[in-house]
């Protein structure tokens, strides 16, 4: 056989195995794709419900010092709500300390849907200051 | 031999090499996952505990005494670790168990925050 020969033959096979594999390439990334999509969306999820409960720990811990400082506790409830909105705040004064409960439903994937939530709860207690208090 | 051709002729066709591809990825993925949530909990962990440390030191150094830290540190669960002044300023530690992957692969028990306030 000629080079000529075998490298047409060589071509014709390759064209043969294209033919029989042709789909299987598309129709296992259908099948992959979506899953490994769903695998990054859980990622994202993760990492926005992270960020979102590490900003309530500081917004509860903000608004704990402020109370105790002697700032009326409705200020401080709409400057949370500001921030942070669906959040429900409540303040608990006691004869040691205010003890102030940020609850909110963060939805995991924010509009997308919005039944599939996760309920955060952050809680702060602070001492009164000095000419402060019950 | 006979085997050896077997998977040599397997490997010429792209019959499932997406699949063999997607795994791959799936599975990498998949660690990242486990691991951003690991993280992901240390952090929220740590954080929590250096503001514990934060509201302690300033309640000792408004009321001139370590209770204050200790009732604080209580009241959100975790130890008073050491509480120290130096003139009119107080160092608080604070320390909570450590739970979670991240903490079992760091080789960390308890997470420690220190703070300082004065007046």
């Amino acid at each position: 056989m000629s080079r000529h020969e075998q490298a047409q033959d060589g071509q014709v096979r390759n064209s043969k195995r294209t033919s029989d594999d042709r789909g299987y390439v598309i129709a296992e990334s259908a099948f992959a794709i979506p899953m490994i999509a769903v695998v990054a969306l859980i990622a994202t999820a993760m990492v926005f419900v992270a960020m979102s409960i590490l900003g309530m720990q500081d917004a509860v811990h903000t608004a704990a010092r402020d109370i105790a400082r002697g700032v009326p506790p409705d200020a401080v409830r709409s400057a949370i709500q500001m921030t942070h909105p669906h959040t429900t705040v409540t303040v608990a004064p006691t004869p040691q300390g205010v003890t102030v409960t940020v609850h909110r439903d963060i939805a995991v994937l924010g509009p997308l849907l919005s039944g599939l939530s996760v309920p955060v709860e952050r809680q702060a207690l602070v001492p009164w200051e000095t000419g402060v208090g019950l | 031999m006979g085997d050896r051709c077997r998977f040599v002729n397997a490997l010429k066709g792209e019959q499932g090499i997406a699949s063999v591809f997607a795994l791959a990825l799936l599975t990498g993925l998949t660690v990242v996952v486990g691991a951003t949530a690991a993280m992901a909990q240390w952090s929220i962990a740590r954080s929590q505990v250096a503001i514990v440390a934060d509201l302690a030191a300033v309640a000792a150094a408004r009321q001139g005494a370590c209770a204050a830290a200790e009732l604080t540190a209580l009241a959100h669960d975790v130890q008073l670790v050491e509480c120290s002044w130096q003139g009119t300023d107080v160092t608080v530690s604070i320390g909570s168990p450590a739970v979670g992957p991240a903490a079992r692969m760091l080789g960390a028990e308890t997470i420690v925050a220190q703070s300082r306030a004065g007046f």
